[in-house]
């Protein structure tokens, strides 16, 4: 790998002007002020987080990226001018999972008038009381500063590596900055690429968790579940959780026939529709606690990721049906030719043949319909479907388990991050039942996040309301 | 004015000439020996032809159905998407359906493949910062940056005949491969267009500033002129260490890039953002210092260039590939267990896996796919004798070129002097001088008289010979080869472009056509552009019969309206030949194209034009399997510079015949060699091509 650039001698040669490139003329420009300020970003927090040092001038960054055994530090006195391009996101992100009532919107304090008479008071109080969570990873003693300086020491060379063999680098992210010396990183850019391939196999998983933004409430709870004028006997209560995963694939056809695409599925366990959209909410998550250390067994996750891929194949099946219609013209095609060439073959058996439709004729049939089938094959469209990346999301909730007078028992939760109360199965179609968060959530939102409107059933039985009457458990 | 017509060798179909004095020109043997003109699609000679109409009559039997429009009635092929006369749309994927239902068949699947699932649910969970990251550079590196080329409007249109499929090669080579990429395409369908689409667009964009191209050595000209004229980019064809320290463009040649020593050295230090090699199955041998070599140089983008990618065995494929994305085909067993027929190494196995991964780095099209048909092009030979006193003339200055060789060789070594030595110039004077006297009288005139002109260092005797042929020139009448060019245009009808190479044969031409009422205009490099075009337009509005050109005046000329093409003046460079020949031979021209050449008997242009008919069959070869050819010569210099070694060397060691012939056996060679490799672009075709 060379150390350094090109020699100074042709860094100091301007670029030779081209045709209309000349100052004042007008010229068609293919990244925008907005997308440059993104770019420049991005490539400054990786190179920044991964150990090189960056100084910044103007609409250019001077990169240079340490030698193993060198510490990674910041340079501090490098840093002599604000950064107007601190925070690139700037644009508001298109959040799927915004609930209008669920930023920042507490839920009123729970007015015990409303609790039913005979429930007994929960003697410890609010419902609200924290209760630790089972699950913690084992602490991750902290790396000796060799290590950390060998460790970071081969990541830096990784990252100089991918990004063309160069320890220093100019880079400018808009063409009105390029000046000698410098690379311009717009869309193709060999530095996208190479840091592309350079976090390939890094952030494919985080966790976070989510805060909390609704109290725990039983007579919410029972309200949800239509259980307000049940006969309750007893309440039981405990923390949980409940799973939310961001799966991140890249889909697209293997032949590049159309481009590849991000696509970002949402899946929760406990019900709750399984959302498909073309951008993770960053914004959002980043907002949440970080949480590298949990860790959750792989059975909580499976169904998580079996749903979501699910998901994802049909969505990849979606995006390709413009290409099936080419491709079936294509089909049209080889057809037709296919057809002529052994309605040739046949009539000259016909013609010349002491056999017309004897054996000649039979295996130029088969070989005819061998043809088809390869070709028929040789159209088929494969969609890759890679998984890049899994952001699981740990959603706290209270767990309820509610014995009814009678004997039957209810299990529910309430999610104290979006305020879903999440019942049991329907006891006759097993769909989850569950109510949207009251009165301030959009209708719309409501009903996104509802299940089927729970009923009791005449012996106890918690089903929809539509198979209430008889429910299966009964019968 | 006699027409000479050689019935022998005329094809069927020929345009009619004239009867004239054949009685004479039979005599003396003159005679128009019209050349095996072949194109991809036509009939080749010899053995190959029963095999072609094999192949023909395969190619017929696929011709496609037609069937009435429903609306209009009109009959077309079955697979046009609407109808010619009244555009009405027919639904082909509707009907595709119907077909399939009919035999019971069902429509090509989809298929969904979900890759690296196993490992995300373990991967190592890491801070959300990283994942931020991950997702935010992900998203990046699709952004969907080249989906149309800017640089289109900064290359010569006037000049580049650029096809979608060639813009389509270029926009799939940046946008899908990351500007890393084997262009595979057939010979003839410009892989050079190609190539520099890709570079300027890089350029324009300002993602590449230094580029480096490595091609055979009796390229480098051609590249050099190709990518100056028409993507306006000045390339250096670098030999010194300096040149190749501080250009930032340019073109060198394999021998220089694995050299041990200071260019060598120097260009596997430096790095260039873009490296393009052309013929690049010369890097077939992973273990070849050539391939290691240039394996090294550190660049961020890389374009190799080879219509024959292996040659011997498929192996040969992987270690190109490996230069662009290495272990993509995976190591040598793997890639031989996988891939590789046991039987046949340069058989394929598995080949829907194979073109899959090829896909990633590799775009390969054959003519026949992206529907390049041009007219035919034939070529002929006027084979004719000087007159007496122009043979006299001729074979004087030749006595006198021959004695001044044998005594500066008496003073050193010619043969290895550089430009630059005062010797060796006169060398080259004297070839011109050679070269001017096969043109015409005027030209060889003034360059007489300017070199008698020039006593210092030159024995008094030499320059009072000079001014005596001098004013003999001055004497000769209407030279024979100018007159062959009035029976030419007596016996053919249309419009003629006539290439030259000298200005004063220009104006000497004019003013004979002139003086036969021919209506004649020339096109040289002392016009400006208003000039240039307003010589264009006469020409093409039929105002002007004969339109003669210089070298540098047939820079950037499109003729295609024109058909009738003679090379009065042959250049010692083929590609110079074919790329005049491009001129008229292009999209847009609706004619078969003649290319007459002239060659006088008992000239070194004579020798040269033998050399570039019956060896290299420059005439006749498919387009772009020249350069092929010239590439598979062993040596460093170029076409130009090894024939005029061949004649320094003949004429010093007065064996003229003897050295064209070795020269002539070596181009033989050279063309053996790339009909044996030929072969393998079938191979290479089997894996692309439709199972069809």
């Amino acid at each position: 790998m060379s150390e350094k650039r090109p020699s100074e001698a042709t860094s100091a040669t301007a670029p030779k002007p081209m045709p209309g490139s000349g100052k004042g003329e007008r010229r068609e420009r293919e990244i925008t002020p907005e997308e440059a300020k993104r770019t420049g970003a991005l490539v400054r927090e990786v190179l920044e987080e991964f150990g090189a040092r960056v100084k910044r001038r103007k609409g250019v960054l001077e990169v240079e990226i340490p030698g193993e055994g060198a510490p990674a530090q910041v340079d501090e006195e490098a840093e002599t001018e604000p950064d107007p391009e601190a925070d690139p996101e700037t644009e508001a992100e298109i959040d799927s999972e915004a609930e209008p009532d669920a930023d920042g919107d507490a839920e009123p304090a729970d007015d015990g008038d409303d609790e039913p008479a005979d429930v007994a008071p929960d003697a410890e109080g609010d419902d609200d009381a924290e209760v630790a969570s089972p699950i913690e990873g084992p602490p991750i003693a902290p790396p000796t500063p060799s290590a950390v300086h060998r460790t970071a020491g081969f990541v830096r060379d990784e990252l100089a590596r991918d990004l063309g063999g160069s320890r220093a680098l100019k880079l400018c992210f808009h063409e009105d900055d390029l000046e000698p010396g410098c690379d311009l990183v717009g869309p193709g850019s060999f530095v996208l690429t190479g840091i592309d391939r350079f976090l390939r196999g890094r952030g494919r998983r985080a966790i976070l968790e989510a805060p909390k933004k609704h109290r725990a409430s039983r007579p919410k709870v029972l309200r949800a579940l239509g259980l307000a004028d049940a006969d309750v006997e007893e309440i039981e209560r405990s923390a949980g959780h409940r799973l939310e995963a961001f799966f991140v694939f890249k889909v697209g056809p293997d032949d590049h026939a159309l481009p590849q695409e991000l696509v970002c599925v949402r899946t929760l366990a406990g019900g709750g529709e399984v959302r498909v959209s073309d951008r993770l909410p960053l914004k959002r998550l980043a907002s949440f606690e970080d949480r590298p250390r949990r860790r959750f067994p792989r059975n909580a996750i499976e169904p998580l990721w079996e749903a979501a891929l699910g998901t994802v194949e049909a969505e990849a099946r979606a995006r390709v049906a413009p290409l099936e219609r080419t491709v079936l013209e294509g089909v049209r095609r080889d057809l037709a030719r296919v057809d002529a060439f052994y309605r040739a073959g046949f009539e000259q058996l016909k013609r010349g043949s002491r056999d017309p439709y004897g054996a000649k004729a039979k295996e130029l049939e088969t070989e005819m319909r061998r043809k088809i089938a390869e070709l028929l094959e040789g159209r088929a469209i494969r969609v890759v479907v890679e998984a890049v990346q899994l952001l699981l999301v740990e959603r706290p909730t209270t767990r309820y388990e509610i014995a009814l007078r009678g004997g039957a028992r209810v299990e529910a939760a309430i999610d104290l991050h979006d305020g879903t109360v999440i019942g049991p199965p329907c006891a006759s179609c097993e769909v989850i039942l569950l109510a949207a968060p009251p009165s301030k959530a959009k209708a719309s939102s409501r009903r996104r996040t509802a299940g089927p409107a729970p009923a009791l059933c005449e012996a106890g039985h918690l089903c929809c309301a539509a198979c209430a009457d008889p429910c299966r458990a009964c019968r | 004015m006699s027409t000479p017509r050689d019935e022998s060798s005329e094809p069927i179909g020929a345009p009619a000439i004239k009867p004239g004095d054949r009685a004479d020109a039979r005599a003396l043997g003159e005679h128009l020996e019209w050349l095996d003109a072949r194109t991809p699609d036509s009939p080749p000679a010899g053995e190959e032809r029963s095999r072609w109409r094999k192949k023909a009559a395969e190619a017929g039997a696929r011709a496609v159905p037609g069937r009435r429009c429903p609306q209009c009635g009109w009959l077309d092929a079955v697979t046009r998407k609407e109808c010619f006369r009244c555009a009405k749309r027919f639904d082909l994927a509707a009907e595709a359906l119907e077909a399939l239902a009919e035999r019971d068949l069902r429509p090509p699947p989809t298929r969904v493949v979900v890759e690296s699932a196993g490992d995300l649910l373990t991967a190592r969970v890491e801070p959300f910062r990283i994942a931020d990251l991950r997702y935010r550079a992900a998203e990046r590196a699709l952004l969907p940056g080249f989906n149309r080329l800017l640089g289109l409007g900064h290359i010569n249109r006037e000049v580049v005949q650029d096809y979608p499929f060639q813009r389509e090669a270029a926009i799939r080579a940046l946008r899908d491969m990351g500007g890393q990429a084997l262009l595979a395409d057939e010979t003839g369908l410009g892989k050079t267009i190609e190539a520099g689409l890709v570079m300027k667009e890089l350029i324009v964009r300002g993602l590449v500033r230094s580029v480096l191209v490595i091609v055979p050595a009796a390229l480098t000209e051609q590249w050099r002129e190709e990518l100056h004229e028409k993507f306006l980019e000045e390339f250096v064809v670098a030999r010194t260490e300096k040149q190749l320290r501080n250009a930032e463009r340019i073109i060198t040649t394999y021998a220089t890039v694995r050299s041990a020593g200071g260019p060598g050295r120097l260009l596997r230090e430096r790095s260039f953002d873009l490296l393009v090699v052309d013929e690049a199955h010369k890097l077939k041998n992973r273990a070849t210092q050539q391939h290691q070599a240039i394996n090294r140089i550190p660049r961020k983008y890389v374009l190799l260039l080879s219509a024959t990618p292996f040659h011997n065995n498929l192996g040969e494929l992987r270690s190109l590939i490996d230069v662009i994305k290495p272990g993509l085909l995976g190591s040598g067993r793997t890639f031989n267990k996988q891939f590789v027929d046991p039987k046949d190494p340069r058989r394929p196995r598995r080949v829907a896996h194979l073109r899959r991964l090829l896909d990633e780095v590799m775009i390969r099209r054959r003519r026949t796919e992206v529907n390049v048909e041009l007219p035919p092009r034939r070529a002929a030979v006027y084979h004719v004798k000087p007159r007496p006193v122009e043979q006299a003339f001729y074979e004087q200055l030749t006595r006198l070129v021959g004695e001044e060789i044998h005594r500066l060789q008496m003073m050193g070594d010619l043969v290895q002097r550089t430009a630059g030595d005062r010797r060796y110039s006169w060398v080259l004077a004297l070839i011109t001088l050679q070269r001017e006297a096969c043109s015409s009288p005027p030209a060889v005139e003034k360059t007489l008289r300017k070199l008698a002109s020039q006593t210092e260092g030159s024995p008094e005797n030499v320059t009072r010979q000079l001014g005596v042929l001098a004013d003999e020139a001055s004497r000769l009448p209407l030279c024979r080869k100018a007159a062959a060019c009035h029976e030419l245009l007596d016996g053919f009808e249309g419009q003629f472009v006539i290439f030259v190479e000298y200005l004063a044969t220009a104006d000497y031409l004019k003013r004979s056509f002139e003086g036969e009422g021919i209506t004649t205009t020339v096109y040289h490099g002392g016009l400006d552009d208003v000039g240039r075009k307003a010589t264009l337009d006469r020409f093409r509005a039929g105002e002007a019969r004969v339109m003669i050109a210089t070298r540098t005046g047939g820079e950037g000329l499109n003729v295609q309206f024109c058909h009738n093409l003679i090379n009065y003046d042959l250049p010692w460079n083929p590609m110079s030949v074919e790329q005049r020949i491009g001129r008229l031979h292009r999209l847009g021209q609706e004619h078969p194209v003649s290319v007459f050449n002239l060659s006088v008997e008992g000239t070194v242009e004579a020798r040269v034009l033998e050399l570039l008919t019956h060896k290299i069959k420059l005439f006749t070869a498919v387009l772009g399997e020249v350069d092929l050819i010239l590439g598979n010569l062993h040596s460093e210099r170029s076409f130009e510079q090894i024939l005029r070694q061949a004649w320094l060397e003949g004429t010093q060691s007065g064996g003229l015949d003897r050295a064209f012939d070795e020269f002539g056996h070596e181009l033989e060679r050279a063309r053996t060699k790339y009909d044996d490799i030929k072969d393998s672009e079938s191979k290479l075709s089997e894996i692309f091509e439709d199972q069809s």
